[in-house]
C-alpha cells in the first residue's frame, strides 16, 4: 500500500487529510511543520507528499527541496491559502522548486484525494 | 489664497493621503493573513462535509442540511478571495491599454445588471487615449466605482454617466505636468454628506446597511489609482449625486502603437 506524508501547521485540517486518505487505505504520516516532514521522512514508506507552504518551522517549500533531493521520484502536491504575496506566488514557487500540482485553498478534498490516487497509480 | 496657504493646504493633503494608503497597506497585510487562515478553515468544512455526504442517504434531512453547510462555505470562499485582492502586491503586470476599452469592458459586465429605471450613458471624448496599467486591476476598480454608482441610485433608479477625456495638468487638479486620462462617474444617487465622503475609501468602510457590503471595493480602487500614480476627487450631494473623478497619467506618443 502507498504511503501519503501529510505536512500542515492546522492540526484539523491536518487530522481532515489523515481521514479522507486513511479511508482510501493509504499509510498516511503526518508533520506539523518542515523540519518535522524531513525528520519523519522515510524514502521506503513515503511516495507522495502533500504540504502546505507557510508553516513557522522550515517552511513548504524547503521540504519540496530536501524531499526532492533525498528521493527524487517522491510525487509532491503543495498546497496554500495564500499570505502577503497571495496564494499564486507562493505556488508558483512550489512548482518551480519541482511540486508535480499545486491546491489553492479552500480546495474540494475529494479532488485532492482523487489526484493522489491518479498519481500514485502512474507511479 | 495666498501661495503660502495654498502649499500648506497641498503638503496637508498629501500627507493624509500617504497616511491613508500606508493605513490601506497595513490593513492588506492583515487582510491577507486572516484570509490565509480562513481558507485552511474552509478546506477542513469542505472535508468533513464531503466525507459526511458519504456516508449519508442524499435525500435524507441530514444530507440537505450538509448541502447548505456547503453552499454557506462558498460564500465564505468568494470573501476571502475579496479579502485576498486587497493583499494583492502593489503595481500589478502593467503595460499600454487604452482606456476605452476598459470602460467598454465595464459596460459589457454590469449590462446585465443594469435595474430598470437606471440608465446608463458613456460618453468618450477621447478614444485613443493610453496610460499605463494593468488592465485586469484596472478593470476591477472601473466596475467597483459603477456597481457602487448603480447600487447608490436603488430602489428609485437613476442614471450613471461615465465620461473619458484628455486634460492636462492644471485644469482640473494640481497633478505633476503632463497630459492625464480623466475618467469621470456620475450618478444621481442618493448622495453622501461630507463626513461619509471623507470615509468612503478607508479598508471595511461600508455606508450600506442590508448586509451586501464589505467596505473593500473603494479603498481597493484608491489603491489601484494610487499605484498608477493617479488621483481621485469626489464631489457630492445627498439625494443629489456623486462625481467621482479618477485621474491617471496618460502615455503620450503612443496613440497608434494599439490595434
Amino acid at each position: 500500500m502507498a504511503g501519503v506524508m501529510v505536512v500542515e501547521d492546522d492540526p484539523a485540517l491536518r487530522g481532515m487529510l489523515r481521514e479522507a486518505l486513511e479511508k482510501r487505505k493509504y499509510i498516511v504520516i503526518t508533520a506539523c511543520d518542515g523540519r518535522e516532514a524531513i525528520a519523519k521522512f522515510r524514502p521506503s514508506v513515503v511516495d507522495l507528499v502533500i504540504t502546505d507552504l507557510l508553516m513557522p518551522e522550515e517552511d513548504g517549500l524547503m521540504v519540496i527541496m530536501k524531499i526532492k533531493e533525498i528521493k527524487p521520484s517522491t510525487r509532491v502536491i503543495a498546497i496554500s491559502g495564500g499570505g502577503k504575496a497571495g496564494p499564486g506566488s507562493y505556488l508558483l514557487m512550489a512548482s518551480k522548486l519541482g511540486a508535480d500540482l499545486v491546491f489553492s485553498k479552500p480546495f474540494l478534498p475529494s479532488e485532492l484525494v482523487q489526484k493522489v490516487k491518479e498519481m500514485l497509480d502512474k507511479h | 489664497m495666498s501661495v503660502k496657504k495654498q502649499k500648506r493646504q497641498t503638503d496637508y493633503r498629501t500627507s493624509e493621503k500617504t497616511e491613508i494608503r500606508n493605513c490601506i497597506r497595513q490593513y492588506g497585510k492583515l487582510a491577507g493573513g486572516i484570509a490565509h487562515d480562513l481558507n485552511t478553515i474552509l478546506t477542513t468544512i469542505y472535508g468533513y462535509s464531503e466525507m459526511a455526504l458519504e456516508t449519508l442517504d442524499g435525500t435524507s434531512e441530514a444530507a440537505q442540511d450538509i448541502h447548505k453547510i456547503l453552499l454557506a462555505a462558498d460564500r465564505a470562499r468568494e470573501l476571502t478571495g475579496r479579502l485576498m485582492n486587497l493583499s494583492r502586491p502593489a503595481g500589478g503586470d502593467r503595460k499600454t491599454v487604452r482606456v476605452s476599452d476598459i470602460i467598454e469592458e465595464t459596460i459589457s459586465l454590469i449590462r446585465p445588471s443594469i435595474p430598470h429605471g437606471t440608465e446608463v450613458t458613456v460618453n468618450i471624448a477621447s478614444p485613443d487615449i493610453l496610460i499605463s496599467a494593468d488592465p485586469l486591476q484596472l478593470f476591477r476598480a472601473f466596475t467597483n466605482l459603477a456597481v457602487n454608482a448603480l447600487q447608490a441610485m436603488e430602489p428609485a433608479g437613476g442614471s450613471l454617466t461615465i465620461t473619458l477625456e484628455k486634460v492636462f495638468a492644471g485644469e482640473v487638479n494640481k497633478m505633476n505636468n503632463g497630459e492625464y486620462a480623466l475618467i469621470r462617474f456620475a450618478d444621481t444617487g442618493q448622495g453622501m454628506d461630507k463626513k461619509t465622503a471623507e470615509k468612503m475609501f478607508d479598508p471595511f468602510f461600508t455606508a450600506r446597511s442590508n448586509g451586501n457590503g464589505t467596505g473593500l471595493g473603494l479603498s481597493l480602487v484608491y489603491d489601484i489609482i494610487s499605484d498608477l500614480e493617479g488621483d481621485i476627487n469626489v464631489s457630492s450631494e445627498v439625494n443629489e449625486g456623486t462625481v467621482i473623478d479618477i485621474l491617471i497619467p496618460a502615455e503620450t506618443g503612443k496613440f497608434a502603437s494599439l490595434p
